[in-house]
């Protein structure tokens, strides 16, 4: 029998078999590794024993009553391995519900012309290409609305998008106006940079789009003034 | 084994009947399964110390093994309707005992990883957990000073032997467990146990070879 032999099959708990004793009483290498393990499991047999706390049987009758009332039921379905991503893949669903019912935005809250309504057209209608606007009608400016109090002094392109946006001022109350507006939803008022004119367009119903984005439209028309804006 | 006395301000946790000392660990079962807390808490009272010193040993976390200690003995209580005599109980407890301790030692490693206090982690080797601290307030000679570091020595080189050694060697060489039944217990073949104790000596011997 070989020495390594020796030492997987050597057991200090038991008495070895005859093949180890005999490899044992020739071997002063592996009778000093059975007498190593020998006095290891007589040390660790050796531990004191580990008291248990007084109130242990109390502390456990507390456990148990919360088992059986149930407050400790979500402690038994696991540990927060499990309900901490359960948690939060409910808040994200209850999220995502939440933002995908979000309602739009009603006109009023937004910064944009209110004048615009826009009928019910079939969706395939507003993939189309634009139609050409139409001039409705066109006057002399009106007279400049009074200076604000941020310091705008002058008429311009900025007052008129601000003016379009409070919806009364876009559309005057004059009937030679109003007239043209039974056949478009949509009618814009537009104040030329030098204020000396102003035109009123129809606007395509597909170019309703852009009523949903007053940012750009204001954007094109503080930048490039009104030629451009279409 | 000791019975507490009888009385009658204690809570049932605290007491258990003379008469149940007669009977064996299944037929405590059996009677724990008809709603006899009182056969339970003698379960109890058996298997308090050997399954607090066990957990003790696989954790080196005193407090941590009597809060386990505990849950095994819930899941004993709570599943008694499901236990059934063809091991023996301390086998079915054992084994309760070892699951719990396996996980909780699992969940540890695993907050290991993802912790920041890692950086700050005892030096490979060192044992896991808290130190095992017994409260003793006994005063201590010198021999006994010196005694008492051997041992903190063997604790901590028993816990920082790898798990699956681990819980077979303290089952054999420390709770006195055959290899039998610790095969039952850890649901492995005879073999394969026999082969993890000799392994794990192998590197307490290692570890410990200064005081051998």
């Amino acid at each position: 029998m070989r020495c390594e032999q020796v030492k997987q099959q050597y057991d200090p708990t038991c008495d070895p078999p005859q093949s180890i004793a005999e490899h044992l009483a020739r071997c002063a290498p592996c009778r000093q590794y059975a007498t190593e393990l020998q006095r290891l499991t007589a040390l660790l047999r050796s531990e004191p024993e580990i008291p248990v706390p007084a109130d242990f049987n109390r502390q456990l009758q507390r456990r148990l009553e919360a088992v059986r009332t149930g407050s400790s039921a979500w402690w038994r379905f696991g540990d927060l391995r499990y309900a901490l991503p359960l948690a939060a893949m409910l808040v994200m669903a209850v999220a995502a519900v939440i933002i995908m019912n979000r309602p739009e935005p009603s006109s009023s809250s937004r910064p944009g012309p209110s004048l615009v309504r826009a009928p019910a057209q079939p969706e395939r209608e507003s993939l189309e290409v634009p139609k050409k606007m139409e001039v409705v009608a066109a006057r002399p400016a009106m007279p400049s609305p009074p200076p604000r109090e941020s310091g705008h002094s002058s008429p311009s392109l900025r007052e008129g998008r601000a003016s379009l946006a409070l919806g009364e001022e876009a559309v005057p109350q004059e009937p030679w106006l109003l007239g043209g507006s039974e056949n478009s939803p949509i009618l814009l008022l537009i104040r030329e940079p030098s204020g000396r004119e102003e035109r009123l367009v129809r606007l395509p119903s597909v170019v309703v789009g852009a009523e949903a984005k007053p940012a750009t439209l204001s954007l094109s028309m503080s930048e490039k003034g009104t030629e451009n804006v279409f | 084994m000791a019975m507490e006395a009888v009385s009658c301000q204690a809570p049932l946790g605290e007491v258990v009947s003379p008469r149940y000392g007669a009977l064996d660990d299944h037929e405590l079962m059996e009677a724990t399964r008809r709603g006899d807390e009182a056969a339970f808490y003698e379960l109890v009272q058996r298997y308090r110390t050997p399954i607090t010193n066990y957990l003790t040993r696989m954790l080196n976390d005193y407090d941590m093994a009597i809060d386990l200690a505990q849950e095994t003995f819930i899941r004993v209580f709570t599943s008694a309707h499901r236990y059934r005599a063809d091991h023996r109980f301390s086998t079915y407890i054992y084994r309760i005992a070892t699951n719990l301790a396996i996980s909780e030692l699992r969940r540890r490693k695993r907050w290991r990883l993802v912790s920041l206090v890692s950086f700050f982690a005892p030096p490979e080797g060192a044992e896991e957990g808290a130190e095992l601290d017994v409260p003793d307030h006994r005063p201590l000679p010198e021999g006994a000073l010196i005694e008492d570091e051997r041992r903190q020595m063997v604790r901590r080189a028993v816990a920082s032997l790898p798990e699956k050694y681990r819980a077979a060697l303290i089952l054999r060489d420390i709770e006195g467990l055959e290899y039998e039944r610790i095969a039952e217990v850890l649901r492995l073949p005879l073999g394969t146990v026999k082969s993890r104790i000799n392994r794990a000596r192998r590197l307490l011997r290692e570890k410990l070879r200064a005081h051998l």
